[in-house]
């Protein structure tokens, strides 16, 4: 299995060197050629896992506001923040998206 | 060229905020307003380690709105993880649904050209918090400020079917959509405040082609006026481009209000991949008939509904039952004149035309209907009785409005009452007579129309306090005799 | 008998008799902490103010009449990806170093109700992303037993500090095995509770549909007792459930004659050991004549375990992991615009290991792979959970080691990722379909080459969902015939520890 690492770590935006990303090609791959055994098991009208199966449905809580949190507790964990705001970089100019 | 020889084909994607107290998985208040980051908790801010629990009130409007929109309710849905990068989104994901949407295949009808526009699908999501840019233009900024007080608010997304063929039809998709929903009591569904949020898909074709055109979606549309400037504007350049023999290219543009055109955002073929996958942190969203049932019982009634009971068992016209069920307060405002003894066509003539005048005039919303119930229907009963005229009664209405004082008081207070004693209505047309020989001559010569002027006088005199029918009978009387 | 030597039943009975006080328990187990911990080094930090506040409210209350709670004074340490109010948690990366939380979590929450004494947060692999505690950004800790082995992982600080004696009970967390295999490498109890036995709420998530917290413990009857402090329905967590809690400590004695064991021959097929295996075998037979029924069986999905396993957890853990942007607390390195804040920060933010675990899950979930790789794992999955259901209609337990060796030596696993993912394989399968399971000392191997040295041996019990009560009997049982000679080796192994060399900080 090839992997695109360079459009893998853009999507997960994770800034890696050259040679992060050609160490890392290597690890990916190693790793899904093991994966690979997969799609040899029989899966057909099989119904996915995705999570517990219990409880079996979600419960739903009642629409009743709590009280806030005082201002600033969680303001002040920001690593840039203004007049009650978080700040941060605007975006850069186009060409890197 | 002519631009006959293309058509359009519009799906529309409606957001819409809904009416709970908190938001869609934490209970942090929904309240509009307040200062930044202070309706914020560590599950809407995406702490490490916090975890959602899904809003009861939200699955119910959700429910509501799937119901007016006479959509299919899917008894087993389920949420999903959208996964992107963007500064006001907390958690690198926004919780969706994806897989299974709450209700699917509804529809809305429209009336010019009578048609049915499909809704494809409405589920739930979370609202992300709001960017304010520092800087006027988002590409020059220096950087941006963040508030996640919007963070977790719920939302339903309502997809259309690409069933729309021109802007004028998006327009009264839009109208319909948002009325059915205020209504039922889902939304305020408000733009200008950005609790309703509409994103286009527009393609052009030329007439009769089967292959169909590319897609463009349209962003940053803060208007229903603006939905149909920017389709109209959208649609010239694509037929432009094509009868140019250019390539429409795939994309999401930005409607610049300001300048009256659509500019591109991003290219849509690199368009971002957003890694759906199930939440693992809720359970499926599994619904019982009983449930379902208990949303339907309390179901608001709907402008359709309303409309055709006031026009089959309170007489009204289509016309007037279409004005009323503009907005639900207009309705309960008209239906409370009505339950309180007004005569529903007298009731409706008056709001329609003397109380949303004032509304107009002052620029009040439907919130902020100007007068009580009851003060109408004494005001209308006032009129019935004699008490005081038709043109008077306008005026009263004024008073009352800006004093708050009710009808009778105004009346008293201003000596309005009506002149109904025939001694001194007699005398005072006998002065207006004597003032005016023409005018009796013209009327003794048969010269009905005369009679008018002489009305007026003594209205004039009475300061219109005099009742015109009964003044014209009497000076006939008195002249002819 | 020192006070850091005491069980946490012997230590909450003491307290609330006034026979000693918490802070007295607490002192005597931070003066074990500064003596022991620095050749150890299982705490990323040690919470001395705050765990004397702790202690002297727990003792104020016993002497106020209230009633202190089943955890009265008992000294516990939590994995440093458990969230304490006002306190650090790392998650042992950079990413979140100097952070303070603002909220606790409410497994802890329930245990400081029931008076237990928070003395730190302990080491482990970075997010919970490996087997060794190597990994962590900030140390490297020791096994107590050979302090140039690893302790195991993720949650290896909690293994080590309890089996050193540092803290009476812990907390770990478990995706893949990530207690239990550091329990069996130290020579402790490590449970892991069925999915949705213990609220999640305050755990900073590795992959959600496998991980839950669960205690350490030197004995069955501690694990239990932690256990029944924390577990029970939340309604911070939408995936706990509510089934009720069973007072789990006081039904260890139920008897074992009778009982069904399935050995699935799938767990004993990776390259166990020869130590392991006889161990393993000789506990087999020690329980056989206690009268449980053991038998061979074959749940053959388990042979796809690790692969289901490694595709399901990094694609939920790239998701869990996204909401490290430098946005609104830890790390944040401020590029040009915020694209290059994101990819700066989450570049440098996270070590090599989680990386390429972000990187694997974000292929997995990605359009055009998403059948292929997590839709595919997610259907095998059902294979493997139905697979169990269909055993558990025979056996009421299986058994098997929990690791294929004993501790292996720090800097020794392999380069290659696959290799090292192979330490998960009998445990992995357990999360994957949600069950409980318990690992318990059941003797010792010889290491090779190692002139005789031993080196402790977990044996897994894995129950039906939510029949942790059975679980913890048969822990209870194997623990009986072991107690002897594992409570000798570790007093002795204790005692050693004062003599080793303090480890050295990572570069």
């Amino acid at each position: 299995m090839k992997v695109d690492v360079r459009h893998v770590a853009d999507l997960a935006k994770l800034k890696l060197t050259e040679d992060e990303l050609l160490a890392m090609e290597k690890d990916l791959e190693v790793i899904l050629a093991h994966v690979e055994r997969l799609a040899s098991v029989q899966v057909e009208g099989v119904e996915p896992t995705f999570g517990s199966r219990e409880p079996e449905k979600v419960r739903l809580e009642p629409d009743e506001p709590k009280p806030g949190a005082s201002p600033g507790c969680f303001l002040q964990l920001a690593p840039s923040a203004k007049d009650g705001y978080y700040v941060v970089p605007a975006r850069e100019s186009e060409g890197r998206e | 060229m002519t631009e006959k020889a293309y058509e359009m084909t519009v799906g529309l994607e409606v957001h819409v905020e809904l009416l709970t107290r908190s938001k869609m998985f934490c209970r942090c208040s929904t309240r509009f307003g307040d200062p930044p980051n202070t309706n914020v908790c560590p599950v809407c801010l995406g702490l490490p380690g916090a975890l959602p629990v899904p809003n009861l009130e939200a699955v119910k409007l959700a429910l509501r709105a799937a119901l007016g929109l006479g959509a299919k309710i899917n008894l087993e849905s389920g949420f999903d993880r959208k996964n992107y990068f963007y500064p006001d989104l907390t958690k690198g994901y926004q919780i969706t649904q994806y897989r299974t949407p709450l209700a699917q295949d509804g529809s809305i009808e429209i009336s010019e050209p009578k048609k049915r526009i499909r809704i494809r699908r409405i589920h739930l999501e979370e609202d992300t918090g709001k960017s304010i840019h520092a800087g006027d233009d988002i590409t020059t900024a220096g950087y941006s400020l963040i508030d996640f007080n919007r963070s977790g608010v719920p939302l339903i997304e309502i997809v259309s079917e690409p069933d729309i063929a021109s802007p004028e039809e998006a327009r009264q998709y839009l109208e319909k959509l948002q009325r059915t929903l205020r209504f039922a009591g889902v939304s305020d569904v408000k733009m200008e405040e950005g609790s309703m949020r509409v994103d286009c898909n527009i393609s052009v074709r030329p007439t009769g082609s089967t292959r169909p055109g590319v897609p463009v979606e349209i962003k940053n549309l803060s208007s229903f006026r603006a939905v149909v400037k920017a389709l109209s504007y959208e649609f010239e350049r694509q037929v432009a481009a094509l009868e140019a023999g250019e390539r429409v290219v795939r994309e999401t543009r930005h409607w610049d209000e300001a300048k009256n055109v659509t500019r591109p955002m991003r290219a849509k073929e690199t368009s971002e991949d957003y890694r759906y996958f199930p939440e693992p942190d809720l359970p499926p969203l599994v619904l019982d008939e009983a449930f379902i049932r208990e949303v339907r019982d309390n179901m608001p009634r709907l402008p359709d509904e309303i409309a055709a009971y006031y026009t089959e068992k309170l007489g009204l016209t289509e016309y007037d039952a279409q004005v009323l069920t503009l907005d639900p307060n207009l309705c309960s405002f008209f239906e409370k004149c009505v339950e309180k003894g007004a005569e529903p066509k007298m009731a409706a003539n008056w709001i329609m035309g003397e109380v949303l005048g004032y509304m107009n005039r002052a620029g009040l919303t439907y919130e902020e209907i100007p007068v009580t119930p009851e003060n109408l229907v004494e005001l209308l009963e006032l009129i019935k009785a004699g008490t005081i005229s038709g043109k008077i009664a306008k005026d009263v209405l004024v008073k009352t409005i800006e004093t708050g004082k009710s009808p009778s008081v105004v009346v008293e207070e201003e000596g309005l009452r009506q002149v109904s004693d025939e001694g001194e209505l007699l005398a005072i047309i006998e002065q207006v007579i004597a003032a005016n020989p023409g005018p009796v001559q013209d009327v003794r010569n048969g010269k009905e129309k005369a009679i008018g002027f002489l009305v007026g006088q003594v209205m004039k005199a009475t300061k219109g306090r005099a009742n015109p029918a009964k003044v014209n009978i009497m000076l006939k009387e008195k002249i002819l005799s | 008998m020192e006070l850091w030597e005491l069980s946490a039943w012997e230590i909450s009975e003491k307290v609330k008799a006034k026979e000693v006080s918490a802070q007295e328990v607490l002192e005597a187990h931070l003066s074990r902490i500064a003596e022991v911990d620095p050749s150890i080094c299982s705490f990323l930090s040690v919470l001395e103010a705050e765990a004397r506040i702790a202690a002297s409210r727990v003792d104020a209350k016993i002497a106020g009449g209230e009633d202190p709670g089943i955890l009265a004074g008992v000294p516990c340490a939590l994995k440093d990806n458990l969230n304490l109010r006002g306190t650090a948690c790392t998650c042992a990366s950079k990413i979140l170093d100097g952070y303070i939380s603002p909220y606790t979590a409410t497994a802890v929450a329930r245990l400081i109700e029931q008076g237990a004494v928070i003395t730190g947060k302990t080491n482990m692999d970075e997010f919970a992303m490996g087997s060794s505690t190597e990994r962590s950004a900030f140390m490297v800790t020791r096994n107590p037993w050979d302090t140039d082995r690893a302790p195991g992982g993720s949650s290896g600080g909690s293994a080590a500090a309890v089996a050193a004696g540092l803290s009476t009970v812990a907390l770990g967390s478990d995706t893949g095995g990530s207690i239990r295999q550091p329990a069996a490498f130290t020579g402790i109890v490590g449970l892991k509770p069925t999915y949705g036995r213990v609220s999640r709420y305050g755990l900073v998530a590795f992959a959600s549909s496998l991980d839950q917290i669960g205690p350490f413990a030197r004995d069955v009857r501690d694990a239990a007792l932690v256990l029944e402090a924390m577990a029970g329905f939340d309604p911070a967590d939408a995936t706990s459930s509510d089934r009720p809690v069973v007072p789990w400590s006081k039904r260890l004695e139920r008897p074992v004659k009778g009982l069904r064991a399935g050995v699935p021959k799938e767990l004993l097929g990776f390259g166990v050991s020869e130590g392991v295996k006889s161990a393993f075998y000789s506990a087999l037979e020690r329980l056989a004549g206690m009268g449980v029924i053991v038998e061979e069986t074959s749940l053959p999905s388990l042979a796809y375990a690790l692969d289901v396993y490694y595709v399901i957890a990094p694609a939920e853990a790239s998701s869990n992991l996204s909401r490290f942007d430098g946005v609104r607390y830890g790390l944040s390195k401020r590029g040009k615009g915020y694209l290059d804040m994101y990819r700066e920060t989450r570049g440098e933010g996270f070590g090599p290991e989680v990386r390429r675990r972000i990187m694997l899950g974000t292929f997995a979930l990605s359009a055009d792979q998403y059948e292929a790789y997590y839709l595919r794992a997610a259907k095998i999955r059902t294979l493997i959970r139905r697979d169990f259901e269909r055993a558990f209609q025979s056996y009421d337990v299986l058994l098997s080691p929990t690791t294929p060796t004993v501790a292996f030596k720090i800097g020794e696993e392999s380069e290659d990722p696959m290799t090292r993912y192979m330490a998960d394989v009998m445990t992995v399968s357990i999360n994957l379909a949600g069950l409980p399971a318990v690992s318990v000392p059941c003797g010792f191997a010889e290491i090779p080459d190692g002139a005789g040295k031993e080196m402790p041996c977990g044996l897994q019990i894995i129950g039906k969902p939510f029949d942790e009560e059975t679980v913890l009997a048969a822990a209870y049982a194997v623990e009986s015939f072991v107690k002897e000679e594992l409570e000798e080796k570790s007093a002795q192994m204790r005692r050693n520890l004062l003599l080793a060399e303090e480890c050295e900080p990572v570069d």
